[in-house]
């Protein structure tokens, strides 16, 4: 029995030894050059696609962040349009306008004058029809041409009659 | 020293190989612990100390009337912070905020040196400060001051409209009016963002895009309002509350076939601007909140009831004894007076009371109440108006009506109704017979760019289309004949009524104060405009005819030269 474990004894010693002998020899050997080439271009695109990664992480980044910058200069903007969409919104509500038309020296119409243009005729979409006799039919538009007559009729309307006159006159 | 032998070497660089695996093994199960096991609990507290949420609030969506004046919009002011503890240049920080923040140096200097770790500055600084402020902070100039735009609701109009509009409060809640009836639609909903702050707790502008949730901006009402014609109501209202020394008043403007509410005007009318310091009582709408008991005016449609079911036919004629007792009581005409035999022209222009009873009598009370209901008294209008009321009508059978107010409800007493309803009810004699669900909002414009538009909604037929020609026939000859009575238009017939209402108080009537009133249809052939006018307690003539009828008058004048309606006699030659 002793024999025998002093056989397995040795036996492992002895592979112990073998492999501790095949590590060393591996340790120490130098690597040839083929190897190191392999190894140099394994690092080299390793490099490579590390760069690639990096810039396009670095582009889409930046985008992000210009992008974010124009987004709050949007807000910025769009707060001072509203700003003035409410100050034009004040200066253009009836009674503002209302009172610098009074400064003005206007106020509402007292007297409407409806005057009669033969030679205008809007046409149906420009009438508004309620405000027409149900089954009114607009008469078909003429063309446009005054005369010194229509015009002295119109400046008459409005107690213009010298001025027509004088007009007359001058294109006489 | 000898040098090792290779034997040598390689066992200590052995050695020095394990101890190195041994150290990342430790290393690595370390991070391990940190990356797996704590990694929840890590990620928390890093994020806690770099990251903060910031409320991005939504816009609340505008009001514009149709013609595209705004009448409620959000302009943005920043509040303003500080951090004193962290601040270690306070003057020159003072130095540069001062004027942007429009607050004395002296002042600053003193906030930004104090122990506290926050320091409000302003609540309510400009857009361009909040511009500058950005551009300081991004250049280093100012540190630990925080600024956040938020937005407040303003109303460019001031009182125009503004039972109309209503008002949002500072915790962005709508109250009164559309303000409050669209609240949903309008406030949007607010954002949450996660930014990245500095050990100062400043915003840093992230490497990617900001997390969370966008805020999502309000929708914008488009009323069916015409500012010019609003104008011209509150304007005319107010002139004419001067004029009879009354306190209050409202001038409805309609247009019948439609329904749609061009004008609604009320008096005392709070600035919308300052509803921090105006009493909540002056934003309810009397239009659509305050009952009142109509008077004459109501009957216009105890007319329309007895022509429509046939009990009276237009060229009827009707004595009038000078009273008539109904349910036990007995009614008088307002100046106890008997005109004798009378048409119908005349019972308008003189305003019979005993007439207006005896039509109510021919059509007996199940279908002058079936009248009464088509016509929509005693329930909603459904107008998008926040606070609408009912009104109060007694119905036989009900327990609380007796056969005397069957008298009384035909000539407009005993019956609370809101101008709403009147001008509802008269729009449906003036359009035809259709009684029309009154609406203000044209169409409501979501942010995506969708429209939702609102139509006209017939709600039912009241009347035929002929009784309906013959009470506009009776009432504008009544208005014709009528001289004293001051609606009368240069140029245009009008049909209408007045009304010269007593006030209930309890145990009678009010022995002093009335309700005068006007409604009406410009032009009378074809109505195009229906206008009710109501003065509350006027001082200097108790009438509707004299004083909401001249009110009419000007409103309608106004109104036909803004909307370029022609004089009857240019109009119908055409």
């Amino acid at each position: 029995m002793k024999k025998r474990i002093a056989r397995l004894r040795e036996r492992v010693s002895l592979r112990y030894r073998k492999f501790k002998k095949g590590l060393y020899l591996r340790w120490v050997s130098m690597p040839t050059f083929a190897t190191a080439r392999i190894l140099l271009l394994a690092l080299g695109v390793f490099i490579l696609v590390a760069m690639i990664y990096l810039a396009q992480a670095s582009n889409a980044a930046i985008l992000a962040r210009d992008l974010r910058v124009k987004q709050l200069e949007i807000q910025e903007i769009e707060r001072e349009n509203a700003q003035l969409r409410y100050e034009i919104a004040a200066l253009a509500s009836p009674s503002a306008i209302e009172q610098r038309a009074r400064r003005l020296g206007l106020g509402p119409a007292k007297r409407v004058v409806y005057a009669k243009m033969p030679w205008i005729q809007p046409s149906p979409n420009e009438l508004m029809p309620a405000f027409l006799p149900e089954g009114h039919v607009p008469s078909t538009p003429q063309t446009f041409s005054p005369t010194m007559d229509t015009l002295q009729e119109l400046l008459a309307l409005f107690g213009l009659d010298g001025f027509a006159d004088s007009a007359n006159a001058q294109v006489r | 020293m000898s040098a090792l032998t290779p034997a040598q070497f390689a066992r200590r660089t052995y050695v020095l190989f394990t101890v190195l695996v041994a150290a990342a093994l430790v290393i690595a199960l370390r991070l391990g612990y940190w990356q797996l096991v704590r990694h929840q609990d890590l990620n928390e507290t890093a994020g806690a100390l770099r990251e903060r949420t910031i409320t991005e609030y939504a816009r609340r969506g505008d009001i514009l009337t149709a013609d595209g004046i705004l009448l409620a919009t959000d302009i943005y002011s920043y509040e303003v912070a500080a951090h004193p503890n962290l601040i270690k240049n306070p003057k020159e920080q003072a130095q540069v905020l001062a004027p942007i923040l429009n607050i004395s140096e002296t002042k600053l200097v003193e906030q930004l040196s104090s122990d506290a770790s926050t320091v409000m500055l302003t609540l309510d600084a400009s857009t361009s400060a909040g511009r500058e402020l950005t551009a300081l902070r991004n250049a280093g100039t100012i540190a630990a001051i925080d600024f956040v735009a938020k937005p407040n609701r303003r109303y460019p109009g001031g009182s125009l409209a503004a039972h109309i509009v209503g008002f949002t409060s500072a915790s962005r809640i709508g109250a009164y009016g559309l303000e409050q009836y669209y609240d949903d639609l309008l406030r949007g909903r607010d954002g949450k963002i996660r930014a990245e702050s500095d050990a100062l707790g400043d915003e840093i502008l992230p490497f990617d895009l900001p997390q969370g949730s966008p805020a999502q901006d309000g929708a914008t009402i488009v009323l069916t309002l015409n500012s010019a014609i609003q104008n011209i109501a509150e304007r005319e209202l107010v002139n004419g509350l001067t004029e009879f020394q009354a306190p209050s008043g409202q001038i409805l403007i309609m247009e019948p076939l439609t329904g749609k509410i061009l004008a609604l005007a009320s008096f005392p009318a709070p600035d919308l601007n300052t509803y921090s310091t105006t009493k909540l009582d002056q934003f309810g709408n009397p239009a659509v909140s305050l009952p009142y008991e109509p008077g004459s005016v109501f009957k216009v449609f105890t007319l329309a009831m007895g022509l429509d079911s046939g009990k009276i036919t237009p060229n009827l004629i009707m004595n009038d004894p000078g009273s008539i007792v109904i349910g036990g009581r007995r009614f008088y005409n307002s100046d106890r007076t008997a005109s004798g035999d009378v048409d119908l022209v005349t019972a308008m222009e003189k305003s019979l009371n005993v007439i207006a009873a005896k039509i109510a009598l021919s059509t007996g009370p199940r279908v002058f109440y079936e009248y009464l209901h088509d016509f929509g008294f005693g329930s909603l209008t459904h107008i998008d108006l926040a606070g609408e009321i009912p009104g109060t009508v007694k119905n036989p059978g009900d327990g609380v009506w007796y056969e005397s107010d069957l008298g009384t409800n035909s000539f407009g007493q005993g019956i609370a109704t809101t101008p709403i309803q009147m001008a509802t009810a008269l729009s449906a004699v003036a359009n035809g017979g259709n009684l029309m669900r009154p609406y203000i909002v044209d169409r409501i414009i979501y942010p995506d760019g969708s429209i939702d538009p609102r139509a006209p909604r017939i709600v039912r037929r009241v009347l035929k289309p002929e009784t309906c020609q013959v009470v506009i026939d009776i009432l504008s000859r009544s208005i014709g004949k009528e001289s004293t009575n001051k609606a009368n238009l240069e140029g245009y017939k009008i049909a209408g009524k007045t009304g010269t209402a007593q006030i209930p108080v309890p145990g009678g009537y009010d022995p002093k104060w009335t309700i005068a009133s006007f409604g009406g249809f410009l032009p009378a052939d074809n109505p195009q405009y229906v206008i009710l006018v109501k003065i509350d307690r006027p001082a200097k003539s108790p009438w509707g005819s004299q004083v909401a009828s001249p009110i009419f008058a000007n409103v309608a004048r106004q109104l036909a030269q803004l909307t370029g309606l022609p004089p009857d006699s240019v109009r119908l030659a055409q």
